[in-house]
């Protein structure tokens, strides 16, 4: 049975096809989940328990055009950007002080300290951090998971070209980091 | 190669790294990349933005634990103990399941309310209502006792929690008659100062008189809750 198929049969109300479900994206989704989330993978999972949910009231709205998969990622990434607004509000930020908003950021350290001191799993974080919501999802969803541009387009509910220029600005503010890394590689040009 | 040509190729990059480009495209990179430096190098921090997202999210990737069924268990617990979305057509709820289950945020209700084939129904629903509440009106008058009871067009006296609710600019009648078979509501009095009085059919605790409360004030189809005396 496909998703599109078991999405019917939640709509149903059978519960053996949610469960079923469940078993089959919650992994998927919860990584999907963890790249929004800048690698918070218990908030991750708590997001994703919460779009199930939705998934259960709600498979019935899911009309068949796009991909079944790219409806439940939207309900993810919806789930997701919520519990990201609600974080803020708790800790009393507005959009304009998101940079102080990089929790795992040491502001004292150089550069080169933070690289040093870090794992790679932190400075992602870091990284994925100074980025917008819609920056992080689409850098997530090409180098991470490796989807294609269409694919990527869809999932984020915007136009191929869009999703490009996203992922260009990222790279570009990311750029200070990434020609670092070039040099501790030995990559550079 | 023209800023324009550039600026194609550059956006392009991402997928001619991840390998997702179609022929075509790969060997129009491939081409330009050939004879362009400045792109070698954008291509160069593609790699390195690729190989931290990669290493990162591999590290991600071994720290996450896998779902167990404990989790799987209590998610399937909050799914029996909520009303199915897609069963909203289906029979009211019994007056044993009454206590506001409803979640604040459960898609698709309101929507499914506005189908064309509901709308005579409801429109025939809110006529009985207005007719309801006026009788019940003419029926109580204002030195009726209103302590604790109320009576129904049928006569009959009921005991229960009541609550006076003003309808949200836009709201329609159709909203307002969901929301109070949704909650087991009835109308006892109103429309009067821009309120109506409802009623449960039964006696609730503080908590779920609070509870209720909570519930209709989060209901987009009502501006105002106020409690009765």
């Amino acid at each position: 049975m496909g998703i599109a198929e078991t999405l019917a049969a939640i709509a149903s109300g059978e519960e053996a096809a949610f469960t079923a479900l469940y078993r089959e994206m919650q992994p998927k989704m919860e990584r999907y989940a963890t790249g929004l989330l800048a690698g918070d993978g218990e908030a991750a999972a708590d997001v994703i328990d919460e779009a199930f949910m939705d998934i259960w009231r709600s498979a019935g709205n899911y009309d068949g055009s796009g991909s079944a998969e790219g409806w439940i990622r939207r309900i993810v990434r919806n789930k997701a950007v919520d519990w990201i607004r609600k974080q803020k509000e708790k800790v009393g930020i507005g959009e304009g002080e998101q940079a102080e908003y990089e929790k795992n950021a040491d502001l004292d350290d150089t550069p080169e300290q933070a690289f040093e001191k870090k794992s790679e799993g932190d400075e992602l974080k870091r990284e994925m951090n100074r980025l917008s919501d819609e920056h992080r999802e689409v850098l997530w969803l090409a180098y991470f998971e490796h989807k294609s541009v269409a694919e990527i387009a869809e999932i984020a509910g915007c136009p191929e070209n869009t999703v490009k220029t996203r992922l260009f600005h990222a790279r570009k503010q990311l750029k200070a980091t990434l020609e670092r890394r070039r040099e501790e590689t030995g990559s550079g040009p | 190669m023209t800023e324009t040509e550039f600026e194609e190729i550059a956006l392009m990059l991402p997928f001619y790294a991840n390998g997702t480009l179609d022929a075509a495209g790969k060997a129009r990179v491939s081409e330009a990349l050939a004879q362009n430096a400045s792109l070698r190098e954008e291509l160069e921090d593609v790699k390195a933005l690729s190989n931290l997202v990669e290493a990162g999210g591999n590290e991600w990737e071994a720290a996450r634990e896998p779902a167990d069924e404990a989790r799987l268990t209590r998610l399937m617990e909050r799914v029996a103990a909520e009303p199915k979305a897609a069963a909203e057509t289906a029979p009211a709820p019994k007056k044993t399941q009454r206590v506001v289950k409803m979640e604040p945020e459960k898609p698709g209700f309101f929507a499914s309310l506005f189908q064309p084939a509901w709308k005579p129904a409801f429109a025939a629903m809110a006529l009985v209502a207005v007719a309801q509440g006026t009788m019940l009106y003419d029926n109580l008058g204002p030195a009726n006792n209103r302590d604790g009871t109320y009576q129904t067009a049928s006569g009959q006296e009921a005991s229960g929690y009541r609550l006076l609710i003003s309808i949200a600019p836009g709201a329609s009648w159709s909203d307002i008659q969901a929301l109070l078979s949704e909650y087991e509501l009835s109308i006892v009095d109103g429309p009067s100062d821009g309120f109506i009085e409802v009623a449960t059919g039964v006696d609730l605790s503080k908590a779920d008189q609070r509870e209720l409360e909570a519930k209709l004030k989060a209901s987009p189809a009502i501006a105002d809750v106020l409690k009765t005396g």
